[in-house]
């Protein structure tokens, strides 16, 4: 698609938002029967599973930790997940996204339980429309909560921007394309504790301070929909 | 600063949930931060006297010394074996926590357990670095011949025991007279008859299933009745309550 | 650890199918529950999320230009490929080369099943001969493997494939480019694969994951509408007899008949 004159047109976005509005959100625990824990969520066009092994014993050995188990996350796009085929497998991409997403849920875990485990996280992205490390980190909390690993608290995530010259929340895969900045940040609701920060573009400090509010407010309201779907799967 | 409860009792809660503050025992499933206690887990609130705890709905068993566990031999290792136990880390049995002779010279540790055999023994000792010894120093503690094995998720095991074993009685008396249940959620059952392990298997599926929802106890009783002809007739109060939560 | 619980499993699962029963209390010939739904992937020009039981396997299809292979310059060009996906068991782990080979043996007797059925009509995908033809990605993902994945895995292909609206080719300037234009695969024989688990004697149909640790092997049948065979793989160590394949086979054209009938799996005329 080539650049829109206006990402935002009267106060509207091209899909019809408000500057602050997120896209719609469904979040599911315990689709898969294999898994320890699992969940599915889709965040506007974003399919996203998760699911948690664990803890169980490291693999490979020499990873373990004698006083705490270790967190391996693993985020992967399908090949199909986006217009122009991906060919299968891990990329440079991946491989931050997979690192900065353990660094987001690792706060929240209380890894000392179990020395010498291993927790591992896998994060598949079956269909991608921006924002995709946003919906895999909450996909992980849910998985994480429905394997029974102790959390500190749930971890939400959410991304603000900056699209012609406005500050919004949730860019969509045209306005992370043609943006100016994108942000994501990843929390823990309680505290308000941030355990995941990125941006790339261009923010000036006081829209660096406008994004994050725009972002923080919307924590409450994911966390939120986070219990709930928690408690759905056992009241169904 | 007072102690106060912040949610009703068995209600129902997910991880980061404020429980309570003040001074109350902490027992599984909570923690503190200063004067708050916190949910770790989604569960359901327990507060009994002084305590709190949430009692996890999910999760993978954690050994506690004195749990009898059914677990399978993984590997003979020197003067004992390894046995695996459905948890993070495995279990380790030495020869002289076997009620048996061992000739330390001579004798051959296959003779007692081989790879592959299934016990049914008891956790001993946990120590920080989740080491895990077994004993099976108990005319109860055995090797398990025969038989067939179940697993259901180590949170729900308490439900097949019932309050005050109650469940598991009716198990033994209406289905089949040998049922073990591990407390990791492995369950060993040797029946005369096949159609029996069947009933076995599916009354467990129904407790996985079902454990959190209430009248679950009459309606294994129903099927109970059902299938063998057997059954209590007095109803029992809700489900939650009979579990001795 | 999960693996040694299986272990545990598995004499019991041998046991009750010398008693003439299986786990789940199906018949030895019955195929689990199955259920489908197409075109969910919206990146994709054709897909299919497929649960079977327990299993759930996700397949995508996707359309680019390029090269003919050298022997068929005017045929357009099938890839399949299954990627490991972690998500799916706790035996699965990133990068192994144990646990890959299995899927690269699934994704490739999927592709004999579709090949040799001749289910596509390549010779209706070539743009320009010996420059340009249509390539075809048929990516398989395992959401979840709850046993049988080959014969999951080729129907979800099927159904995608039948379901596909791929993008309309054509040559500008010499060059091709995608329209916005879509159009249906061009169809020929709809193929079902069956795979046959052997425990001593008995033959069962539609394996759960814990009956592939207890088996001796199994034969897979690729057979198309006329029941023709059109791939077969035999997939673990154990051997057969041939009267045991004989019957297998006669147990595969049975079920693939049912199954046919029951999806209404026929191509278009």
């Amino acid at each position: 698609m080539e650049k829109p004159k206006q990402l935002i047109v009267e106060g509207k976005r091209l899909d019809g938002r408000a500057l602050n509005e997120l896209r719609p959100i469904t979040m599911k625990v315990g689709p898969l029967k294999r898994a320890d824990g699992s969940s599915y969520v889709e965040w506007g066009k974003n399919k996203v599973m998760a699911s948690v092994y664990g803890p169980r014993e490291t693999h490979p050995r020499h990873l373990q930790e004698s006083d705490s188990a270790i967190l391996q996350v693993r985020y992967n796009m399908a090949s199909f997940s986006v217009e122009e085929r991906k060919r299968p497998g891990p990329d440079r991409r991946s491989t931050e996204i997979s690192k900065v997403t353990r660094e987001a849920l690792m706060p929240a875990l209380f890894l000392g339980y179990y020395p010498r485990s291993s927790i591992d996280v896998n994060i598949e992205v079956l269909q991608a429309d921006a924002g995709t490390r946003c919906t895999g980190i909450n996909a992980a909390s849910l998985a994480l909560a429905d394997a029974g690993i102790p959390m500190r608290d749930l971890v939400v995530a959410v991304a603000a921007g900056k699209i012609d010259g406005q500050i919004c929340l949730d860019l969509e895969k045209n306005e992370d394309n043609f943006g100016e900045a994108d942000m994501p940040v990843a929390v823990m609701p309680r505290r308000r504790n941030i355990t995941l920060l990125q941006m790339d573009g261009d923010l000036s400090p006081e829209e660096f301070s406008q994004a994050m509010d725009l972002a923080m407010g919307a924590v409450d309201h994911l966390y939120e929909m986070q219990r709930t779907a928690l408690m759905e799967k056992y009241r169904g | 600063m007072g102690d106060s409860v912040e949610t009703a009792n068995r209600a129902l809660v997910t991880p980061g949930a404020l429980v309570a503050r003040g001074r109350y025992k902490l027992e599984e499933g909570v923690f503190r931060e200063g004067d708050e206690i916190f949910s770790s887990v989604i569960g359901l609130v327990d507060l009994h006297g002084n305590s709190v705890r949430v009692i996890p709905l999910e999760g993978a068993y954690i050994p506690k010394p004195g749990d009898r566990v059914v677990g399978m031999v993984t590997e003979v290792q020197f003067l004992g074996w390894m046995v695996y136990i459905h948890s993070p880390t495995p279990g380790i049995l030495k020869v002289s926590e076997v009620p048996y002779n061992f000739d330390v010279v001579n004798g051959n540790l296959e003779d007692i357990l081989k790879t592959w055999d299934l016990i049914y023994a008891e956790i001993l000792s946990v120590n920080e670095l989740m080491q895990v010894k077994l004993t099976m120093q108990d005319p109860e503690l055995r090797k398990l011949v025969g038989g067939r094995v179940f697993t259901i998720s180590p949170a729900k095991v308490p439900r097949v025991i019932g309050r005050k074993g109650s469940m598991i009685s009716m198990l033994k008396r209406s289905v089949c007279r040998e049922i073990l249940v591990g407390q990791n959620g492995i369950i060993w059952a040797r029946c005369s008859d096949p159609r029996q392990e069947d009933l076995l298997k599916t009354i467990l599926g129904k407790i996985e299933s079902e454990a959190y929802t209430s009248g679950l106890t009459n309606r294994i009783k129903s099927l109970l009745q059902e299938e063998t002809g057997f059954g209590e007739t007095q109803a029992t109060d809700s489900g939650r309550q009979e579990a001795g939560w | 650890m999960q693996e040694v619980l299986e272990e545990v499993k598995r004499e019991s699962i041998r046991s009750l199918v010398t008693d003439g029963k299986r786990a789940d209390g199906r018949a030895f010939d019955q195929f689990r529950e199955i259920t489908y739904e197409t075109n969910v992937i919206s990146t994709a020009e054709g897909s299919c999320l497929l649960h079977l039981g327990d299993t759930q396997i996700l397949v995508a299809v996707k359309t680019a230009a390029g090269e003919p292979y050298p022997d068929s310059p005017d045929e357009g060009v099938l890839i399949t490929s299954a990627e490991l996906v972690p998500l799916a068991s706790p035996d699965v782990e990133s990068g192994p080369p144990l646990s890959s080979d299995k899927y690269i043996e699934i994704a490739r007797v999927v592709d004999r099943s579709i090949r040799e059925s001749k289910m596509i009509d390549f010779g209706k995908l070539c743009l320009e001969k010996g420059k340009y033809v249509i390539v075809l990605f048929v990516d398989i993902h395992t959401l979840d493997d709850g046993g049988n994945l080959i014969d999951g895995a080729t129907l979800a292909c099927v159904i995608a494939l039948m379901a596909c609206r791929a993008k309309k080719w054509q040559l500008k300037d010499g060059k091709p480019v995608a329209t916005d234009q879509t159009q249906p695969l061009p169809m020929g024989r709809v193929p079902i694969a069956c795979s046959i688990a052997k425990f001593g004697e008995a033959l069962l149909v539609d394996t759960t994951h814990e009956e592939e640790i207890g088996m001796d092997s199994k034969i897979v049948f690729g057979l198309d509408e006329g029941e023709h065979i059109r791939a077969m793989q035999k997939t673990g160590s154990g051997p057969w007899s041939r009267e045991q394949i004989k019957a297998a086979l006669e147990l595969a054209r049975r079920t693939v008949s049912d199954l046919r009938k029951k999806l209404k799996l026929e191509a278009a005329a």
